[in-house]
């Protein structure tokens, strides 16, 4: 058998890797042979750009002249990736959308991958009407571009890691190396490290997963589709994670205040955004405490308003056949399940549903005497502010915590209401994320106070 | 001195507006009320001053920490339970009297139990908290609090009934002989640094307690002395003062708000000082807490490889507290704050006086 004959025929590793990947039907092994060259390579159509694979390799191998090394073209393009070691992890990378080229003895991953979902999404959970309109891709290169374009600093690292999980997600880890605290980032790396979970499909579960404790109320990190949010929070020295496929990044560690922060607060001037906040900080407290506090004032102590108003809420509980607490969980119950409906429901329905809902239905009920009129001010007054807060984990959070307080009020009444208040503002405040805690106030000197605390 | 010293002082002055202070006070008026309060004040700044400047000796080091290292276990475990003691009584003191105040102005209907039941879950989880986060609660609270605080005190300060002549009469009293409850009960409003005996170990910094912090203490002394003694007497007339039960409830109850939507100044006046007197609570018991832990050994307490002694000194804490809640009436329980208030300057001076043995002790 002649030499070229024999290197006709498909090199036994390259089999051994095709063997694996087939039956799929977009697997591709090709050789390309021309006088004294051989090249074999190996991908899955499915994930290559096509075009880019013909400009990059397959043209050039026909066009070069004859007494110019192809490996060694191959080898200088700067689409090479690191090979990895073992079989499986070939396999892994060829999967991700890596050309396989196999040159003689030399092996070569190149990166011509092709992403369909790379378009930069408008950002939709957290609009501004000043700032960027756009937010994340869901192709992590595409938000990697998108970040490193926004900030020029070499201290800017980007970490890619694998997930050990069956999807074999890349995720890539984003921080300043100059600002991020040592011990924070070697903790979340350990964390994705020891991460024990069958599959992760975005940033929203990974988070939940990162997080580490099964029964928490509070996200203790942050997620955003925004990319000035996560060079705000960057430039302080969090972490920020993004997951292949995701349009959210993940923000770590987080204090409270920031899921109070829109990031239209700063691009606006100081006493507006005072105003804004302020509004959104009474927004947090009525859709917590007003609730609880109907049913504390009109079932417990009606002597706290002054008299007109306690018979204005008294004249309009007239008929109703039940105790406030019932009323007010009927109430809260039913906007939640409007809320929650028209959340999952297309656009052009949820129209409908809310206003079935709520006009029709709110009207319907204080004319049958079900519910009180003052009540169904409460009650819409609450869902309104509940949309108040920025992020929408925390307003999920804060309306479970609403139930909570209602539960403590009907209890024990104003006195309940004072001190579930208090216990929920202790229960954040004894929370913390990544080893940071989560409610404090800080003077002067936040670094200072924290290191006086570790002592 | 730490911001948080500071809260401690603050919190233990304004939550002892509520308990039976100004009735001991207020008791007095036609005694040397005035007199005393004056000693008390200077007394109040002297023992503060002691206080931080034998701690700042071992900064971020608690009072166990500190016995252990200078002390024979003799000394110091029949002090620190004398300590412990002390803290949860004055802390119990408090949940009593904001039991009864409960009971009687906000919601007469309710039981006891139930009243009671309403500080147990939050009181538990402030009590095992750490004590950072004890401290962070205080600090978020005070910020929740200070605007409300504020218009309350504007509103009681430039009512129109607020009669200054009422107050001249009173302070015509200036030259009556001091009397020795009246200078506990006064001198009591200064204690409150006294907690940093657990929470020193947080304070890593070395304390100064210079003239600028002499002159804050006495400034926050002064005035809150001067609010819970004289406005009431402003606003009810000095004439009856002294046979009123709970002096404060009925002053915020005489203020009104016109045009409010709550008209009664006395529902905020109740829910700012329930949130205080909780604080209150809570720290005290949260210094109770750690003393106990530490006399009794208690992380070594083990039952099915899990640590009970936390669950077991919650239990202690609220059975004790139930069965005396229970037992006590209106006026025992004014009959034993005097008592806890005469113990009080003993107690005080006898810590002070450890700790300067135990402060020469490690300079040798």
């Amino acid at each position: 058998m002649d030499r070229s004959e024999q290197q006709t025929v498909m090199p036994a590793y390259l089999n051994r890797l095709a063997k694996q990947l087939e039956p799929s039907a977009d697997v591709v092994k090709k050789t390309l042979k021309r006088k004294g060259d051989i090249v074999h390579i190996l991908y899955l159509k499915s994930v290559v750009d096509m075009m880019q694979l013909q400009a990059i390799v397959v043209k050039p191998f026909y066009e070069i002249s004859e007494d110019q090394d192809f490996a060694e073209y191959i080898k200088c393009l700067p689409y090479e990736t690191k090979m990895p070691t073992g079989d499986e992890e070939v396999l892994i990378e060829i999967t991700k959308g890596n050309v396989f080229v196999m040159i003689g003895k030399q092996i070569t991953l190149l990166e011509l991958k092709m992403v369909a979902a790379s378009a930069v999404q408008e950002a939709k959970m957290e609009p501004t009407i000043h700032g960027p309109q756009l937010g994340l891709s869901e192709s992590i290169e595409t938000n990697i571009n998108l970040i490193r374009q926004r900030y020029h600093q070499p201290s800017l690292i980007i970490e890619t890691l694998q997930l050990d999980e069956c999807s074999n997600r890349s995720i890539a880890l984003f921080y300043d190396k100059d600002r991020v605290k040592p011990k924070l980032l070697e903790n979340i790396k350990k964390r994705l490290k020891t991460l024990d979970v069958e599959l992760v499909q975005g940033g929203a579960d990974l988070q939940y997963y990162l997080n580490n404790k099964k029964y928490s109320l509070f996200p203790t990190s942050l997620l955003t589709e925004r990319p000035d949010r996560i060079l705000h929070n960057m430039t302080a020295g969090k972490v920020v994670i993004m997951v292949d496929g995701s349009p959210h990044a993940i923000i770590a560690p987080i204090v409270f205040f920031d899921f109070m922060l829109s990031m239209e607060d700063t691009y606006y001037s100081f006493w507006v955004v005072m105003l804004i906040r302020f509004l959104r900080y009474g927004g947090l407290l009525t859709c917590i405490m007003l609730p609880a506090m109907y049913v504390g004032i009109t079932s417990y102590t009606p002597d706290v308003f002054r008299t007109e108003l306690a018979l204005t809420v008294a004249a309009s509980r007239i008929g109703v056949p039940y105790p406030s607490f019932i009323e007010v969980f009927f109430m809260l119950v039913f906007i939640e399940l409007l809320t929650e409906a028209s959340m999952r429901l297309p656009t052009m329905i949820s129209a409908t549903a809310t206003t079935v809902g709520g006009l029709i239905l709110g009207t319907a009920a204080v004319d049958a005497a079900l519910t009180s009129n003052i009540m169904v001010i409460v009650v819409s007054l609450v869902a309104i502010s509940t949309f108040v807060i920025p992020i929408s984990e925390m307003s999920y959070a804060v309306r479970a915590s609403r139930f909570m307080l209602l539960l403590y009020t009907t209890a024990f009444g104003l006195a309940g209401l004072v001190l579930g208040t208090l216990g929920l503002v202790m229960y954040l405040i004894n929370k913390d994320s990544f080893g940071e805690p989560y409610l404090r106030m800080f003077w002067q000197n936040r670094q200072e106070e924290l290191k006086a605390d570790k002592g | 001195m730490s911001r948080f010293v500071y809260y401690l002082i603050i919190s233990n002055m304004v939550a002892n507006i509520i308990a039976s202070v100004p009735r001991i006070l207020l008791g007095k008026s036609e005694g040397g009320a005035i007199l005393t309060m004056i000693m008390a004040l200077f007394f109040g700044v002297l023992i503060n001053w002691l206080l931080i400047r034998t701690f700042s000796s071992f900064p971020g080091k608690s009072l166990p920490q500190i016995l252990d290292l200078y002390v024979s276990k003799w000394v110091s475990l029949p002090a620190l339970f004398t300590l412990g003691v002390v803290w949860y009584t004055a802390g119990l003191q408090t949940l009593i009297s904001y039991v009864d105040l409960l009971l009687r102005f906000l919601t007469p209907e309710m039981s006891v139990y139930t009243i009671f039941a309403t500080f147990v879950l939050v009181i538990s989880f402030g009590m095992v908290m750490q004590s950072r986060n004890v401290l962070s609660t205080l600090e978020v609270v005070f910020v929740m609090l200070l605007p409300l605080a504020i218009y309350f005190l504007v509103k009681i300060y430039f009512n129109e009934q607020l009669n200054w002549d009422h107050v001249k009469v009173a302070v015509m009293y200036i030259d009556h002989p001091p009397n020795y409850t009246v200078f506990a009960a006064a001198s009591y409003l200064f204690v409150g640094a006294f907690d940093i005996i657990v929470f020193n170990s947080l304070l890593k910094k070395k304390m100064v307690f210079g003239f600028k912090q002499a002159a804050i203490v006495l400034l926050l002394g002064t005035f809150t002395l001067i609010t819970t003694y004289f406005v009431p007497i402003g606003i009810l007339g000095f004439d009856k003062i002294e046979d009123i039960i709970y002096p404060w409830i009925l002053t915020s109850d005489s203020v009104r708000m016109k045009f409010g939507v709550i008209e009664r100044v006395i529902f905020i006046f109740l829910l700012i000082f329930l949130a205080i007197a909780f604080l209150n609570i809570m720290i005290h018991w949260h210094v109770s807490f750690k003393l106990f832990k530490h006399i009794f050994q208690l992380d070594k307490l083990q039952s099915r490889k899990k640590n009970i002694a936390k669950s077991v000194i919650i239990v202690i804490f609220w059975a004790a507290a139930l069965f005396i809640t229970i037992q006590v009436t209106e006026y025992d329980l004014f009959l034993y704050s005097i008592y806890f208030f005469n113990i009080m300057p003993v107690i005080v001076i006898g810590l002070i006086g450890i700790l300067l043995v135990v402060k020469r002790r490690a300079k040798s």
